[in-house]
């Protein structure tokens, strides 16, 4: 039984799928109590972390019979408990990219970078991130802070 | 995706009517930005106050239309909401944008267009 402030959902792997979930999501944090800036925070770092899903993890030929994405997420005090979990590939060498921002001249415009930015946001808004793989499984749990 | 253009004298605006740009518009952003900034030469403003979420690759795409502009024109951004304001912050965006807050405050930045009205 769902307790309350948990809200889980499971989902396809696509991104019309991810968008409609993360308009869910933000309206069940609404009505859970979750002010603005938290709930930005969540919808920034689930959106990346779900089209890094998408697009990596259930990527090339691979027949997948789960095609899905499962969250789990638990509205607190402190903020939000996130557990997000899909069937595709692990993560490339076992662990989460350790990315910077892409770097920014303005001077070079022909240079500017157009992609870079998931991880780097997800490490920026989320804190004890931690991944692990299990029983075929990508399990992602990170808590996101109630912003100062 | 609905998108808008309006020359407004030395500068001209397209408007997004959409609430997201996401991973599932951000190509069509780029084409239909491309498709209707083509015929002018002026700067452009970007009016995002309908956005109320822009994720990495609708970023990516919002870039790859300053990049359309060429280095010689300049993309401005006007109306961002908090969301899409936060991505452009952490992301250190403003340094490549010039950003206003509504879009009447980035027309007002390019002076009255005519002294005789």
């Amino acid at each position: 039984m769902t307790q309350p402030g948990t809200i889980k959902e499971r989902f396809p792997a696509t991104a019309a799928d991810v968008r409609h979930a993360l308009i869910r999501t933000d309206a069940a944090l609404d009505a859970g109590g979750a002010a603005e800036p938290l709930r930005i925070r969540a919808e920034i770092a689930l959106g990346e972390i779900f089209n890094n899903i998408v697009e990596h993890a259930y990527d090339g030929a691979e027949a997948v019979h789960q095609r899905d994405i499962l969250i789990c997420l638990t509205l607190q005090a402190s903020g939000i408990d996130c557990d997000v979990r899909d069937w595709g590939k692990p993560m490339p060498d076992g662990g989460l990219p350790a990315r910077p921002y892409p770097p920014i001249d303005a001077g070079d415009v022909p240079g500017l970078p157009e992609g870079g930015f998931g991880w780097a946001l997800v490490r920026d808004l989320a804190d004890d991130l931690c991944y692990r793989r299990e029983d075929g499984q990508n399990i992602l749990q990170f808590h996101l802070s109630q912003p100062d | 995706m609905k998108m808008s253009f309006e020359p407004r004298g030395e500068i001209g605006v397209v408007r997004v009517e959409e609430a997201r740009i996401d991973a599932s518009v951000a190509i069509e952003f780029k084409d239909q930005f491309k498709d209707l900034t083509d015929g002018s030469e002026t700067n452009v403003v970007l009016d995002l106050s309908a956005v109320d979420f822009l994720d990495s690759s609708g970023l990516g795409a919002v870039v790859a239309a300053r990049k359309l502009l060429g280095a010689g024109r300049v993309l401005e951004l006007a109306g961002l909401t908090p969301a899409v304001g936060k991505v452009m912050t952490l992301t250190r965006m403003e340094s490549i944008f010039p950003i206003h807050a509504d879009l009447e405050a980035a027309l007002a930045a390019y002076g009255p267009r005519d002294p005789s009205v």
